[in-house]
């Protein structure tokens, strides 16, 4: 397997993980990570399973690092600025769920996007993030809660608005 | 519930199956190859790491090895260390110089006191002083002797310490089969029986383990059994230096 054929298995998945963290530019960011996977691979060793971990722990780091450098950076608004149409970005397939994870705390998305984006088990997670899988399914538990609420909530909207 | 957490997650799940636009698909691909033709570079910690000790300790080893030989070569260790590694390295055939000795002007070699001190034991055929040592550089006692032109002077005078010291060819004296005609402390031949003429002072090393006079080296037959024309006056005088210098019995 090639980093070509690692880019067509796993790349979906990690744009939609990046989105679902509100990754400010996505798409630039999944081409840092698998940059790094065309660099590493040839050192990589491990079955399919292994390889999807190792993708996502990638991604998972990228994000970090993308998190930190903005937090570096200084943000400087000394003057309103005009209100402008917001150029049209790329159709999310589902930007009512995007929103939802939104509401949800920083490690609540981590855990609720790893099991069911980057489709890694309770122990992978907690490996990869550095907690307990007691504490990983207590997370994951109250964030989908969170996110049914979020979306009822949601669509009772759409229903009183309609 | 459980039907909506499952619809949840299915929605989730399709989140991770969206389509990527095929012109980003293909800027981030030619990036990847273009990533994958250069390898990575090697952080300089790991580099070093990869440096197998043992490797390492050898090749200190050699460089050590042909610093100090090459310091030794050039005679540019201390002196104690010099002395070892001429002993040393002599005995494997590398020739290095010896602190005990310097190099005199023309080349040869001489023991280094020997300049300093001028010397005070050995003695040498007064040959060597006239091609050699300058009369005015010649140590008290450099002087030809009287007798049999045996010049007292300093060992290494003259001496190259390099030639082994020829045992039977005492300085000054021809070499075998020239019918003896011993040189004498002017260069000349005594005639000793062969009336040749005069055969030119030999350069034969003089020995710096003792001192030679007319009755030769202390190793090696004396002069009258290598010269049996030797004049008898000459003889019993030589034996007498010989007993003299050397002990033991007039055939000693």
């Amino acid at each position: 397997m090639d980093a070509g054929d690692v880019y067509r298995a796993y790349a979906r998945g990690v744009l939609g993980y990046l989105r679902g963290q509100g990754v400010a530019d996505p798409e630039d960011v999944l081409g840092e990570v698998f940059l790094n996977v065309a660099r590493s691979l040839p050192n990589f060793s491990g079955d399919e399973e292994h390889l999807r971990r190792w993708v996502f722990t990638l991604a998972h780091h990228r994000i970090i690092d993308d998190r930190r450098r903005r937090a570096r950076r200084p943000q400087v608004v000394d003057a309103e600025l005009p209100e402008l149409p917001a150029p049209p970005g790329p159709e999310l397939a589902d930007p009512e769920l995007v929103a939802a994870l939104g509401q949800l705390t920083e490690e609540q998305r981590e855990v609720i996007l790893l099991r069911f984006i980057a489709d890694l088990s309770i122990e992978e997670v907690a490996s990869l993030t550095g907690r307990s899988s007691g504490a990983i399914r207590s997370l994951q538990h109250r964030a989908m809660a969170q996110l049914a609420r979020t979306m009822r909530s949601a669509d009772e909207g759409d229903r009183v608005d309609g | 519930m459980a039907d909506r957490l499952e619809a949840l997650e299915a929605r989730l799940r399709a989140l991770g199956d969206e389509p990527i636009p095929l012109e980003v698909q293909a800027r981030h691909l030619a990036a990847m190859a273009a990533a994958a033709a250069v390898p990575a570079p090697t952080p300089l910690a790991r580099r070093w790491s990869a440096v197998h000790p043992l490797r390492a300790a050898a090749a200190a080893a050699v460089v050590a090895l042909l610093g100090s030989t090459g310091l030794a070569s050039a005679g540019a260790l201390p002196e104690p260390a010099q002395r070892i590694a001429h002993t040393v390295l002599g005995a494997v055939g590398i020739d290095v110089p010896d602190p005990g000795t310097v190099e005199r002007p023309d080349g040869r070699l001489a023991p280094a006191d020997a300049h300093a001190t001028g010397g005070t034991g050995g003695t040498v055929d007064g040959d060597d002083r006239s091609d050699e040592v300058p009369a005015s550089s010649a140590a008290p006692g450099g002087t030809p002797d009287e007798t049999e032109g045996i010049m007292t002077g300093p060992v290494g005078a003259g001496a190259p310490t390099t030639t082994p010291p020829g045992p039977a060819t005492a300085p000054g004296t021809p070499p075998a089969g020239s019918d003896g005609g011993n040189s004498n402390g002017n260069g000349t031949s005594n005639g000793g029986g062969g009336g040749r003429p005069e055969t030119p002072p030999t350069t034969s090393p003089p020995t710096t383990e003792g001192q030679v006079g007319p009755g030769g080296s202390c190793t090696g037959p004396p002069p009258w059994v290598t010269n049996p024309d030797m004049p008898k006056e000459e003889k019993d005088a030589a034996q007498a230096d010989r007993r003299a210098r050397c002990g033991g019995g007039p055939d000693s």
